[in-house]
C-alpha cells in the first residue's frame, strides 16, 4: 500500500512536470530523421542518437506524439487458423466429401456428380454457396483449387439431394442461408436487371459525362495568405488525365449483362469473403482479382484475359455493375474504376484506410466499407464522398 | 525524371544522411537500396511541378495531410497548418525567380506519407508552442494567481516538494534514454501503451512491463536519495510523498527550469512566497 501511495505521488510529479514549458531546442530533429525512426528504418547508432535527442526535447516528443497519433492503424493479422480453415481446410474437407460421395454412391449418375463437383468448386474457392438460376459452369479457373469431377449435365435437386450422405444434405441445407448471409448490396444498390444493360444510350452518356470530369485539369492550390496559410487548397479529386478515357466502344469486349469478382487466394484479397462471394446472375463476363495486384476478365467464350492494369495498392475486393464497368479498391484508400472495361483510373478517396468491399450500382453511384465498418458513397463517379 | 535528375537526387539525400561518415561502396549501396525511391520520383516531380505527378499526389497524398490534421483533435488550427503545409509543398514561395517546393526536402529515407506528417507534426506543435508564448498571463486577481493552499500550507511542505521534485529529476536523469522516452510518451504526451509500442517497436504488453519497472525503480531510487543524501527519516519521506499527493497547486515555472535563484517569480505568486519567508 505504501509503495502504491508513493508510486501514485511520482506519478503526479511526473505528470506536472510535463506541462512545464521546455527550454528552447537546439539542434531538433528534422522531419527526415523524425520519419525514418518512427518507421525503423535507421541504422543503429543513428537510431541510438535519435532515441538519446527524443528522450530529453519536449518539442520532438511532442512532434512524435502528433505524429503516432495520425499515423493509421496497421492491420490486423489475420490468425494463423482461420487461414488454415480457408486455405487448406476447406478444400481438404470438399475433397473428402466429394470422394466419400464418390465412393458411397454405387448408382450415381453422370448427372449427380456434376452437380455436386460445381456446388464445391465455388465453395472451394472460399466463396458462400449460392444456388445457380442456370446450369453451372463446368470449367473451372486456372488457378482455382481442382476438387471437381467435370461431368456436362445438371441432375434434378431432389435426386441429388436423396443420394448424399447426411453431412452433405446439411450443406446443401444450409445454402440458401449462406447466401442470404454473403454481403450483398442493398437493394437499390443491386446490379440491374440483365436487360438493363450499359450499352444502352443513358448508360452510355453518363458513362461520358464521367470520363470528361475526369479529364479536366487540376487547379492549382492556395497561394498562401500573409500567413502564410489562409486560401484553401485545390478542390480534390483530380485524377491523372493521362490514365482516363471515355467508353470505347471500339475497345469494349463482348456485351454482358452481370459480371462476377472472384478473389485470388491471397490473405489481402481473401479477407472480404463475402464480397468475393459475388456470382454472376448471368452468363458473360467475369472478373476477378489474381493476388491482389492483377485484374483478369472472362469473355463469353470463358477465356481469361488479364488487363493492362497495375495497381500501386493491393486490392481487396470489387464490384461490376455493369459489363464494362468495374470498381475495385484495396488498401490505404485505393480505388479504382474502369468504364471500359479496359482502363482503370485511380479515384479519388477522403481517407487512407483499407478498404474491404464495394457495391455499386453505375459508373457514379458506388459504396465503399473500410476495414472498421465505416461507409462512404459517391454519386458522382468518386468525385465526393459521402460518410454514411 | 530525368536519369539525371534523379542520380543527382539520390547523390544528395547519400551525402546528406552519410555526411559524416566515411562510407564504404557497400554502405552507400545498403543505403541507397533501402531508399522509397518511387515516393521519391514522385516527390522530385511534384517538386519540378509536373502536373501528372500533382494528379497522383492530390489524390493519395493529400488526404494523408488532411487525416494528420484531423487526428489531432484540433481541426480548426490543423487544416489550417495542414493547407499551409499543402501551398509549400506545392511551391509557390519563389526563390531566384523559381518555384520553391518544400518536397525537395524529401530524400526519401521513409515513405512520402510518414515524411509529410512528421514535417506536418512539426508545423503543428511549434505552431502551438508559439501561440502559447502569446497567451497573456494570468491576471494578478484571478484564482490562477494564487498558489493552491496544499503547496504553500506549510514551509515543511514546499521543502518536501522540492528535496521530491530534486530527488525525480536526478532518479530520471540517470535512466536509459529508452526508459525516459517511454516515460515521456506515456505521462507527458498521453499516448496510449499500444502507441508508444508502435513508435518504440515494441508489443504493447511489453511497454506496460517496461514502464512498471521503471516506475519501481524511480520510487526505489528517490527513496535511496531522500535516505541516503538527504538524510532524511522514515517520517519525513512518508511526508514528501504526502506532500506530493497532496499539492494540486501550480508550478514554479522557474524552479523547474532550475533557474529560481536568476529568475524572478511571477507577480501573483511572488507576494505570497515572500509572505512565507517571513
Amino acid at each position: 500500500v505504501v509503495s502504491d501511495h508513493r508510486d501514485e505521488a511520482i506519478e503526479r510529479m511526473l505528470r506536472r512536470e510535463a506541462t512545464a514549458p521546455a527550454a528552447a531546442a537546439v539542434d531538433c530533429l528534422d522531419a527526415e530523421l523524425l520519419a525514418a525512426w518512427t518507421e525503423h528504418t535507421l541504422a543503429g547508432s543513428e537510431a541510438v542518437r535519435v532515441e538519446q535527442h527524443l528522450s530529453d526535447c519536449v518539442r520532438c516528443q511532442a512532434m512524435v506524439a502528433v505524429l503516432v497519433r495520425s499515423t493509421p492503424p496497421p492491420a490486423a493479422a489475420e490468425p494463423w487458423w482461420r487461414r488454415l480453415q480457408v486455405r487448406w481446410l476447406v478444400p481438404i474437407a470438399t475433397a473428402v466429401v466429394v470422394a466419400t460421395v464418390w465412393v458411397a454412391l454405387p448408382e450415381r449418375s453422370p448427372e449427380t456428380s456434376s452437380q455436386i463437383a460445381v456446388s464445391h468448386d465455388v465453395r472451394g474457392a472460399g466463396d458462400a454457396p449460392r444456388p445457380q438460376p442456370e446450369p453451372p459452369r463446368v470449367s473451372s479457373p486456372p488457378d482455382r483449387p481442382s476438387a471437381t469431377v467435370p461431368v456436362p449435365s445438371t441432375p434434378p435437386l431432389r435426386q441429388e439431394t436423396a443420394a448424399r450422405s447426411p453431412a452433405e444434405k446439411s450443406q446443401v441445407a444450409r445454402a440458401p442461408a449462406n447466401e442470404a448471409l454473403a454481403e450483398m448490396p442493398p437493394p437499390e444498390a443491386r446490379p440491374p436487371a440483365p436487360d438493363a444493360r450499359p450499352t444502352d444510350p443513358p448508360a452510355r452518356q453518363r458513362a461520358d459525362a464521367v470520363a470528361e470530369l475526369r479529364a479536366a485539369p487540376l487547379p492549382a492550390p492556395p497561394a498562401p495568405s500573409p500567413r502564410a496559410v489562409a486560401a484553401a487548397p485545390p478542390p480534390p479529386a483530380a485524377v491523372p488525365t493521362t490514365a482516363a478515357g471515355a467508353a470505347s466502344p471500339a475497345a469494349a469486349p463482348p456485351s454482358a449483362a452481370e459480371s462476377v469478382i472472384v478473389t485470388g487466394a491471397t490473405p489481402l484479397a481473401r479477407a472480404p469473403a463475402a464480397n468475393a462471394s459475388i456470382v454472376a446472375r448471368s452468363g458473360g463476363v467475369q472478373w476477378r482479382i489474381v493476388g491482389g495486384s492483377q485484374v483478369q476478365r472472362s469473355s463469353t467464350s470463358g477465356e481469361w484475359r488479364t488487363i493492362d492494369f497495375r495497381p500501386d495498392a493491393m486490392l481487396n475486393a470489387g464490384y461490376s455493375p455493369a459489363s464494362n464497368v468495374l470498381w475495385l479498391v484495396g488498401q490505404d484508400g485505393a480505388i479504382y474504376l474502369t468504364i471500359d472495361g479496359a482502363r482503370f483510373t485511380r479515384v479519388s478517396f477522403v481517407d487512407t484506410s483499407d478498404l474491404v468491399s464495394v457495391s455499386a450500382l453505375s459508373a457514379e453511384q458506388a459504396t465503399v466499407r473500410t476495414r472498421d465498418g465505416r461507409t462512404f458513397r459517391t454519386i458522382d463517379g468518386g468525385r465526393t464522398w459521402t460518410a454514411q | 525524371v530525368s536519369r539525371e535528375a534523379f542520380a543527382r537526387l539520390l547523390s544528395d539525400s547519400a551525402g546528406k544522411a552519410l555526411a559524416d561518415q566515411r562510407p564504404s561502396a557497400s554502405a552507400i549501396e545498403r543505403y541507397l537500396a533501402a531508399l522509397h525511391l518511387q515516393d521519391l520520383a514522385l516527390a522530385c516531380a511534384c517538386a519540378d511541378g509536373h502536373d501528372a505527378a500533382w494528379d497522383e499526389f492530390v489524390v493519395t497524398y493529400r488526404p494523408v495531410l488532411y487525416r494528420a490534421a484531423d487526428a489531432t483533435g484540433d481541426s480548426a488550427r490543423a487544416r489550417e497548418v495542414a493547407d499551409s503545409l499543402y501551398a509549400e509543398l506545392y511551391g509557390l514561395t519563389r526563390r531566384n525567380g523559381e518555384r520553391h517546393s518544400h518536397l525537395r526536402y524529401y530524400h526519401g529515407r521513409s515513405s512520402l506519407a510518414t515524411w509529410l506528417r512528421a514535417v506536418f507534426a512539426q508545423r503543428y506543435v511549434d505552431s502551438l508552442r508559439g501561440t502559447a508564448r502569446l497567451d497573456p498571463l494570468p491576471d494578478d486577481e484571478g484564482p490562477s494567481a494564487f498558489a493552491s493552499p496544499g503547496l504553500h500550507s506549510s514551509v515543511d511542505a514546499r521543502r518536501h516538494l522540492a528535496v521530491l521534485r530534486r530527488a525525480i529529476r536526478a532518479v530520471v536523469a540517470a535512466l536509459a534514454a529508452r526508459d525516459r522516452l517511454r516515460l515521456s510518451c506515456y505521462y507527458a504526451q498521453d499516448l496510449t501503451l499500444a502507441q508508444i509500442g508502435v513508435l518504440l517497436g515494441e508489443h504493447e504488453a511489453t511497454v506496460s512491463r517496461h514502464l512498471t519497472r521503471t516506475r519501481r525503480e524511480l520510487r526505489q531510487g528517490v527513496e535511496r536519495i531522500l535516505r541516503e543524501e538527504e538524510r532524511m527519516t522514515p517520517a519525513a519521506i512518508a511526508d514528501c510523498f504526502t506532500s506530493a499527493m497532496a499539492d494540486s497547486g501550480p508550478l514554479d515555472v522557474a524552479e523547474l527550469l532550475g533557474a529560481e535563484a536568476d529568475r524572478p517569480a511571477p507577480a501573483g505568486r511572488k507576494e505570497i512566497v515572500e509572505d512565507r519567508s517571513t
